[in-house]
């Protein structure tokens, strides 16, 4: 004789939560996954779907996680072939999907403006001009060669996605990157990357001759950017967050800011409803678990002290005039 | 308060006088009111904990009818207001039988037969009418149903949940400390008598002065009691850990507010004597400086 | 003269009863400010610790931190199951949590430990209870399971667990058994043991107790999987 309302609602529970619960774990890495595309994606099916959207968000750097919770949303939110409610408005999902992308060349632009590389640039760059000279240079110089996948065009004839994979052969274990846009960083070059400090990656990038700078960017992995990301300045992290969090409202999701620290950027996300669905921070978090005692501490021994001098004016009074009663009466 | 040294002696002695009256007050409120079933039994009429649970048992088992298949008439005997009333100082007078050593075993071990006797006689019946076998597995579920059943009203009686308390630790942690309660309470209450044997000693050519530092101690020790308690009240801080339950609500608040006004209570008490003990060091001091002026 | 003395006697009288008057609020001060030392000093503050522990299961949801909906769901222990019969499987189906939700009860009899464990991790869940970091593994998966809970309160103790010690974690869809493998310390900017392992290990850690201020140091412990015990398959 089991619970079954009881057993219903964890099963119900169980999905949606469970998505909600990943959606932003990882965060840090999804707006590093923020891909500089060097145009607006437009959507690849041809008539706009859901599906349109959730390659957006998908393009944007939101983890997988996110893209199940925004489904389950949608699931319980007003909608029809064409398009969605998000909130009070309707959205036709190819408007939604273009929506969506914008947000995600405006983040692109920016860190790569940081890096003294201009945004219009990265946005016409060819990923593929950036070959990587690592593990070249440090070990002998096995053959490499690249091989672009098919790339996926939409019905505009420009480049959605496209998959690149560069092999190295000899002696060396195979190194294969495989990007999502086309990038040729392989793992030795990605591993230095992120290394490096945020001079030395400066420096790099201006080592780089100037058509190969954009390519760089445009071909940047997930870790690469989370890397830059941790280490730009405070007001660029928080000016790239907002495009972050606007993108997240186009969809529903609300993320908010909490703080920005030391290699530490907390934030909360919630749903449509206002439910908090995590509380975390980019990367790996200790968090503070001590109540800080400080203030009653000095407040109480400054109190004792002040009242032990207390006492003491007190008595050395009670004294002075003993010795005046005395006097006087003498 | 004439000399440097008998005014700063009398303050080392007061201050550990107003330590020796926290302790003193302290442990009469722990050992009269806290650790005594009587704050609890009283509880359970004052706020009617019986006719709660029984309220939320019925509700319970109301709701669990359509899950379980078992009907609430079968619980009803064991679950009337009488019972629970019964299960409910069960659990207190064992806890604080346990705590003050007066019972081994913490845990109370309740005459569920008549609960059984019904339950079995319902499974029974069922059985019958839709010719189920009566075998390991009939068994098997009756004594779950049983089992769980008494658990259930069991938690539901322990309004003052010191099973879960008992979980934590602290039952334990308790019933080692109550032996030297009333050590204690007797301890300090000779302290208190010794420092103001002190302190008169101290004060001997100006005794009316040890009516001063008596009622410094009294009144300073009572608004340390006071501050704390008042605040308690106020800002009803107990309050937060309201809970859903009706009668653990009512239960665990009512405790410890009883407790805090009862702080309250001797706080005020304290202050009265404090009172009138400077009453008394004023009319000495000045039949004192009359005496004087008047040579 | 006469005049002279009658006002330095006035005098006198002014200054007498000041004294009178300053001396018990200087023992107020005195005492009080000792009281409130002594709380700040105190290891642990036991009273909201047990407060919160016996009325977990129950308490309302009075959550001050804007969406943040805080729920128990019923989970029994050794002691209080009622079915002596529960399935042992090694494989079994998840009950995953939500943020807010207390879903698993952390014991450890070595230290007379036993707290509930909230999904997610801000203030308002650890003044409740220990907190398990979203970005850690759900127990019944592999990985690094990371709970923390606040030194003044439920893991006061924490630094008497023993390497050998068992630690036991009870949720509504299994029971899993961990020991102490190694005592840890490490400063909040290291982030060695809060990362994503590739065994199932159990992370736990606090503050180090420090008087003033917030420590920069964490101390705990980790533990290995000894044994697990899923209540329902995987199929059901």
């Amino acid at each position: 004789m089991t619970n079954s309302i009881e057993e219903l609602h964890n099963n119900r529970r169980t999905q949606r939560g469970f998505a909600m619960k990943r959606c932003v774990k990882m965060l840090a890495a999804a707006v590093s996954a923020v891909m500089l595309f060097p145009v607006c994606a437009v959507p690849a099916h041809a008539e706009g779907s859901i599906e349109d959207v959730c390659d957006a968000i998908r393009e944007i750097g939101y983890p997988e996680e996110c893209v199940k919770t925004f489904m389950n949303e949608y699931e319980t939110r007003p909608h029809d072939e064409n398009g969605m409610y998000v909130g009070e408005d309707y959205w036709e999902y190819i408007d939604l999907a273009e929506n969506i992308i914008i947000f995600r060349d405006l983040i692109d632009g920016k860190l790569a403006a940081f890096m003294g590389v201009s945004p219009e640039a990265v946005k016409t760059a060819d990923p593929s001009a950036f070959v990587s000279l690592l593990p070249l240079l440090t070990n002998a110089a096995p053959a490499a060669t690249t091989a672009p996948a098919a790339a996926v065009t939409d019905e505009n004839g420009q480049t959605v996605s496209q998959t690149t994979v560069t092999t190295v052969s000899g002696s060396e274990a195979p190194v294969t990157t495989a990007v999502t846009n086309g990038g040729t960083h392989t793992k030795e070059q990605e591993a230095a990357f992120v290394n490096m400090t945020l001079e030395e990656k400066q420096a790099f990038i201006s080592s780089l001759p100037e058509d190969q700078r954009a390519a760089y960017f445009a071909g940047l992995t997930p870790a690469e950017r989370k890397s830059l990301l941790k280490q730009i300045s405070k007001d660029a992290q928080a000016d790239i967050l907002k495009d972050f969090v606007e993108a997240g409202e186009t969809f529903g999701m609300h993320v908010s800011i909490d703080k920005i620290g030391d290699g530490q950027i907390d934030f909360s996300v919630r749903d449509s409803d206002g439910t908090l669905i995590d509380s975390t921070s980019f990367g790996s978090k200790v968090d503070d678990t001590g109540w800080d005692m400080t203030l009653p501490v000095i407040g109480s021994a400054g109190t004792i002290l002040l009242s032990i001098g207390g006492f003491g004016w007190t008595a050395y009074r009670a004294n002075k005039r003993r010795e005046e009663v005395l006097n006087g009466e003498n | 308060m004439k000399k440097a040294s008998t005014y700063l002696f009398s303050v080392i002695l007061t201050i550990l006088l107003i330590l020796s009256m926290l302790g003193t007050i302290g442990l009469m409120l722990m050992k009269f009111r806290a650790l005594n079933a009587g704050t609890c039994l009283q509880l359970v009429q004052s706020q009617d904990l019986a006719e709660r649970v029984h309220q939320s048992l019925e509700k319970y088992y109301q709701e669990q009818e359509n899950v379980t298949g078992i009907p609430l008439s079968v619980y009803a005997d064991s679950i009337s207001t009488g019972e629970c009333d019964k299960l409910i100082r069960l659990s207190i007078t064992n806890a604080f039988g346990y705590m003050n050593g007066t019972v081994d075993e913490f845990g109370i071990k309740p005459d569920f037969s008549e609960l059984k006797a019904d339950m079995t006689a319902f499974f029974e019946d069922y059985a019958e009418k839709n010719d189920f076998e009566k075998d390991e597995t009939y068994q098997k579920k009756l004594d779950e149903a049983q089992l769980a059943a008494q658990t259930n009203i069991k938690t539901e009686c322990d309004v003052f949940r010191f099973a879960t308390l008992q979980e934590a630790g602290l039952i334990d942690k308790v019933k080692k400390v109550v032996p030297y309660v009333g050590f204690g309470l007797i301890g300090c209450a000779a302290a208190d008598l010794l420092l103001f044997l002190l302190l008169l000693a101290v004060n001997r050519k100006e005794k009316q002065h040890v009516w001063y530092w008596l009622g410094n101690s009294l009144l300073v020790s009572a608004i340390l009691i006071m501050i704390p308690a008042v605040w308690l009240n106020v800002t009803r801080w107990f309050d937060k850990f309201a809970v859903k339950t009706d009668q653990i609500f009512a239960a665990v608040t009512g405790y410890l507010y009883g407790l805090t006004h009862a702080a309250i209570t001797a706080a005020g008490v304290a202050i009265l004597l404090a009172v009138c003990s400077y009453i008394l060091f004023i009319i000495q001091h000045r039949m004192r400086n009359a005496r004087t002026n008047g040579r | 003269m006469a005049k002279t003395k009658d006002t330095n006697q006035e005098a006198q009288k002014r200054s007498g009863a000041l004294g009178y008057f300053l001396t018990p609020i200087l023992l107020l001060a005195l005492c009080g400010g000792l009281a409130v030392l002594c709380y700040s000093l105190a290891p642990a503050h036991d009273v909201q610790r047990y407060l919160n522990l016996a009325f977990m299961d129950t308490l309302k949801v009075t959550s001050t931190t804007s969406g943040l909906n805080i729920r128990h769901r019923d989970i029994k222990t050794d002691d209080q199951n009622t079915t002596e019969d529960k399935p042992k499987l090694q494989e079994g189906k998840i009950n995953y949590p939500t943020f807010g939700e207390q879903y698993a009860k952390l014991e450890a009899k070595s230290i007379n430990l036993m707290v509930g464990v909230y999904y997610g991790v801000n203030s308002e869940l650890l003044s409740r209870g220990a907190c398990q970091s979203t970005q850690s593994a759900i127990f019944g998966t592999v990985g690094n399971h990371i709970i923390d809970a606040h030194v003044n309160t439920f893991f006061a103790e924490l630094h008497n667990l023993a390497v050998g010690d068992t630690v036991t974690m009870y949720t509504d869809y299994g029971k899993f058994t961990y020991e102490v493998t190694e005592k840890i310390e490490f400063n909040k900017n290291d982030k060695k043991y809060v990362g994503v392992t590739k065994d199932d290990v159990l992370t736990l850690y606090t503050c180090a107790p420090q008087v003033i201020g917030s420590s920069d140091t964490r101390i705990g412990v980790r533990c290995a999987l000894k044994e697990k015990e899923f209540y329902e398959p995987l199929e059901s």
